[in-house]
């Protein structure tokens, strides 16, 4: 199609598809309405971010809420389930992490609505930090998908970063990057195709997850205040929310971190790209690389490293997690993303670099480019 | 437009309605080159214009509303993105290879789904919602290098399709 002919039809006014429009006039309706009666829940304006009010040394956090009960205790160390399993965290390296300062601990929590909402933990390093919720006393009905409807977090006051954050469905990456949950089993469905996602751990309690990502200024969220409001909780099926729970739980707690990389200096040629692996930047949660280009490449996307080869032959091949961030940076390119898993940065002889930039097709084993970096 | 988000800010429902209504059509075609399911473009517009409605108090300057609104509808596409993701993905944003078949907008449509996914939601920031750079760096967490090369690729890209076209004719 004609250059501009394409830029012209990107630029005309579409029609908002009707399930858009839809959802989108409900939202409205429900904000006008909650408007006029002056429901407090929503209308929160000049809204100024609280300090907290009690601060407790060592490994964190904590301060305090909004609405409903308040529970305060000195801190102690709970490692989050959840983020044990997504992020496969064995023993010795959750000892790693606390020893080196990355793993933080929270023991605050939120009771409104007959639910309570607790800050479990944080694994924080220069440019990710990873966070755990524990969410208590919301019976969720088998085969539904939880969510609170509204989730807002600041990191000292500012929301210039990146996030992502779910409940946490009982399902991690295996090796080959493939789906399993985490007792390793295979996958299982219903009889209409959906997958089997456990929300419920086996206390009863469900986690919700986030990460929160800032790549271009390193150390970002090391040591910083981090600010989270939930508002009502219910289930999200398609396009639809369907509330349940009308509560809002607001926690402030400090986050931990340090910069624990290891930065390997390499010059690493990759096959007959014409590219050269430079750097590589390990911490045990993200991984950060930079490659030179020469002059006919620069203007060609690397595809970023998607997997690790560790020293004892074991192939990680589905290691990103994000969010992650590529692309020019003067004369480099630079790749940065969140693993899936925690690793051992030590433990790491080689980087694996899809060598089909779109991806496999369907089906078919991926190649790569294996590149040694220790 | 700073006149309707100062009126937003002090709590005017109807200020806020128009505001955000003044803005589906930028939001729709950001939230769609992420996203390639209405059903999950509908959840994160919705998602967006409440997280705006509770927190447009913190925004400082009416001038920067419609960046702050942008960062806000990006993030809620990527837990989209994050919710749905039953297996691990190959790319930053992954394609599920799910397509609606609906013949409005189909010419929108296929005009944004010709460019390769990593190029679509750059091209739309700064060609059809006219974000700056630097604006479109700090939105994505991008350095703004790779702005500029997506950019770049993206119109060698149409160029590319375009000589095709004409060889193929």
């Amino acid at each position: 199609m004609k250059k501009n002919k394409a830029m012209y039809t990107l630029q005309q006014d579409v029609k908002i598809p009707d399930i858009v429009e839809t959802k989108a006039s409900q939202t409205f309706a429900r904000i006008q309405r909650e408007a006029r009666t002056g429901n407090e829940k929503i209308i929160v304006y000049d809204k100024k971010i609280r300090s907290p009010k009690k601060k407790y040394a060592v490994l964190a956090m904590i301060a305090v809420l909004a609405v409903g009960t308040v529970s305060v205790y000195a801190a102690y160390i709970n490692w989050s389930q959840g983020l044990k399993e997504e992020l496969q965290i064995t023993q010795e390296q959750q000892e790693s992490l606390q020893e080196n300062g990355m793993a933080a601990f929270a023991d605050t929590s939120v009771t409104d609505a007959g639910i309570t909402v607790s800050a479990q933990q944080s694994i924080t390093d220069n440019y990710y930090t990873y966070l755990s919720f524990k969410v208590e006393g919301y019976h969720l009905e088998d085969g539904k998908q939880p969510d609170f409807e509204n989730v807002f977090v600041t990191v000292d006051g500012k929301e210039d970063f990146n996030s992502g954050s779910s409940f946490y469905n009982g399902i991690i990456a295996g090796n080959d990057g493939m789906g399993v949950y985490a007792d390793g089993s295979a996958l299982e469905t219903r009889a209409d195709g959906s997958t089997i996602q456990h929300y419920v751990m086996d206390d009863g309690s469900m986690e919700y997850h986030m990460v929160l990502a800032k790549s271009d200024e390193k150390g970002y969220f090391i040591g910083k205040k981090l600010h989270v409001e939930f508002k009502n909780l219910g289930t999200v099926a398609k396009a639809e929310y369907f509330p349940d729970i009308t509560g809002k739980w607001d926690l402030d707690m400090t986050l931990g971190g340090a910069d624990t990389s290891t930065i390997i200096q390499t010059d690493e040629k990759i096959g007959d790209t014409g590219r050269t692996l430079t750097s590589v930047e390990l911490s045990p949660v993200s991984i950060r690389v930079s490659y030179d280009a020469d002059q006919e490449a620069q203007v060609e996307e690397v595809p970023m490293p998607t997997g690790l080869v560790l020293k004892d032959g074991t192939k990680l091949e589905g290691v990103y997690g994000g969010p992650g961030s590529s692309g020019m940076d003067g004369s480099k390119y630079i790749c940065t993303y969140a693993f899936e898993r925690v690793i051992d940065p030590d433990q790491v002889a080689a980087v694996l670099i899809p060598k089909n930039l779109e991806g496999s097709a369907e089906g078919q084993d991926t190649d790569y480019y294996q590149v040694a970096i220790q | 437009m700073n006149e309707l988000v100062n009126q937003a800010k002090r709590g005017d429902p109807d200020a806020f309605t128009e505001l955000m209504r003044s803005q589906m059509q930028n939001m729709y075609k950001a939230a769609r080159a992420i996203l390639n399911r209405d059903e999950d473009v509908a959840d994160a517009i919705s998602d967006t214009i409440l997280a705006c409605w509770e927190h447009l108090g913190s925004l400082k300057q009416a001038g920067y509303f419609r960046t702050w609104m942008t960062r806000i509808l990006i993030n809620k596409c990527y837990e989209q993105i994050r919710k749905n993701k039953p297996v691990s993905v190959q790319d930053q944003v992954p394609d599920y290879g799910y397509w609606e078949n609906k013949y409005e907008n189909i010419e929108w449509t296929q005009t944004l789904d010709s460019f390769p996914q990593r190029y679509r939601l750059v091209m739309i920031l700064y060609y059809v919602e006219g974000f700056k750079i630097n604006e479109i760096s700090k939105m994505l967490d991008m350095p703004k290098g790779t702005v500029k090369s997506r950019l770049a690729r993206g119109r060698e890209y149409l160029a590319d399709s375009f000589k095709l076209c004409r060889e193929g004719n």
